[in-house]
């Protein structure tokens, strides 16, 4: 008798447990397809801009052909990001269109008659869109992170993670010299 | 025991350092959290946007604020519209027109299932050469009306109805409210000095200075007399009366509440009711931070 009851106690926490086990896998495996499916969302906005470079480039070849080496950068760019795999890599391509971008922006400064014609006016409206839409993607990528590396962190799901080696994703951090506006030389 | 339990509730909640402040809640499809809009206007408007909405389905929040305080007019748009989720789920076709007043910055933030009709080009027309020229002449009803019918434009969906009425933008005048603050200020400077000078006739003479500068200015040279008599009463009346109306005893600057442009200052018109209507509130959807961004 004293036998049967044991067993039920054994049976029921192990049920508990397991039950545990499972809804905490599964929470954990929620948490992160959010951030993979966020980060398909700041993919997608980084090749929208991608897409934008060569209207932009073939626009403003017109009037600044002279300066040649952005136009380089922002092929090199496109060229890095399409042939990159990891999301590191896609992310490093990312921050160096970035940068070629706003190098070029700084070029445009020098040409008025470029930046009054109507064609270049809807074309920066169209980058600046998708420049914010990046940014609010990235954040929302990072949201979406936060979530799931204090769930991995937490007691006492941290034991599953540990387990079944979920590893914390890594947070977007703003590219180096991204706070800094290009300086504009005038000299050159 | 309560203390405890309430400070480890604080401890297991996220830690939320979001500068976003929500305004509220919506009551409507025009929201005037900033009371700038003239009441007849934000009935035709929601009247309009609430017949849109059922016609076409999408959702068109307008929403007017104070100020977006440490957030970005961006990131303040996302996160309204996120919190209000205008449009409805799974179509996110919903778009908001918020305008921060007092930080004059707008933005106009496109669901994402309407990023293909109102697209950032037509938005930041709107934004950009459209609406600014009603701001700064402080037509916000005219404002708003161009944003709105720009926006229901820019999606072209057939729509039939709505009494918004575009008026081109107000000429931009100098009225005497954009000098009204100069003339205080050089009244006081003048006053001030007039009656440091302890003489009754130098206000004869500014004013009889200001009279010759309008005379050859505006031809009206009747303002003459008037301008030297006011002039010197007015030194006669500050030389006397100043330091008893603008400083202490001790020498520091009196701080004169009852002084009457003070009042000009403060109180704005409050919210009203709305009438009731067939808002049911916004439908849930997302918005991406497609859009445009302008200021005025």
């Amino acid at each position: 008798m004293k036998n049967i009851k044991t067993s039920w106690i054994i049976i029921g926490v192990v049920l508990l447990a397991v039950l545990w086990l499972w809804s905490g896998y599964n929470g954990l495996v929620i948490r992160d397809e959010a951030v993979t499916a966020q980060w398909a969302n700041v993919e997608s906005t980084y090749q929208r801009r991608l897409d934008l470079i060569p209207n932009i480039v073939n626009t403003v070849k017109g009037s600044a052909a002279q300066d040649e080496k952005v136009f380089g950068d922002l092929a090199n760019a496109r060229a890095n990001y399409a042939g990159a795999q990891s999301t590191d890599e896609k992310a490093a391509a990312a921050s160096q269109a970035e940068s070629a971008i706003s190098r070029l922006l700084v070029i445009v400064e020098n040409y008025p008659t470029l930046k009054s014609q109507e064609s270049f006016q809807a074309l920066i409206a169209e980058l600046e869109g998708t420049e914010n839409r990046i940014s609010v993607e990235r954040m929302r990528y990072n949201e979406k992170v936060r979530d799931y590396n204090v769930m991995i962190r937490k007691v006492p799901r941290n034991i599953i993670a540990h387990v079944f080696g979920f590893a914390p994703h890594e947070l977007f951090e703003a590219s180096a010299g991204a706070d800094q506006a290009p300086e504009v030389d005038f000299a050159s | 025991m309560k203390k405890i339990l309430l400070t480890l509730a604080l401890l297991v909640l996220p830690i939320a350092a979001q500068a976003y402040v929500s305004p509220g809640s919506p009551a409507g499809f025009v929201n005037d959290f900033a009371g700038v809009l003239s009441q007849q206007q934000e009935q035709v408007l929601e009247s309009t946007l609430s017949q849109y909405q059922a016609q076409t389905g999408n959702e068109i929040a307008v929403v007017l604020v104070n100020s977006v305080g440490d957030e970005t007019i961006e990131t303040y748009a996302v996160r309204l519209f996120e919190e209000w989720g205008i449009g409805k789920k799974g179509e996110d076709n919903g778009a908001l027109f918020v305008a921060a007043m007092s930080d004059r910055v707008m933005k106009i933030e496109t669901g994402y299932g309407l990023e293909g009709e109102l697209t950032d080009i037509e938005a930041s027309r709107i934004v950009d050469t459209v609406v600014p020229d009603y701001f700064r002449a402080e037509d916000y009803d005219g404002g708003i009306a161009a944003a709105v019918s720009g926006i229901i434009q820019a999606i072209g969906q057939d729509f039939d109805g709505g009494g918004i009425v575009v008026t081109p933008p107000p000429k931009q005048s100098a009225g005497i409210g954009e000098y009204f603050w100069l003339i205080i200020f050089v009244f006081i400077w003048v006053a001030s000095v007039l009656a440091r000078s302890r003489s009754w006739w130098a206000g004869g003479v500014v004013g009889a200075v200001g009279g010759v500068i309008i005379g050859f200015a505006a031809g009206a040279w009747w303002w003459l007399p008037i301008l030297v008599v006011a002039g010197m009463l007015l030194d006669y009346l500050v030389s006397t009366k100043y330091r008893s109306m603008f400083i202490h005893k001790d020498g520091t600057a009196k701080h004169h509440s009852m002084l009457p442009w003070i009042f000009l200052m403060g109180g704005r018109p409050g919210r009203w009711d709305k009438g009731g209507g067939g808002f049911g509130g916004f439908g849930g959807g997302m918005s991406g931070g497609g859009g445009a961004a302008g200021r005025w």
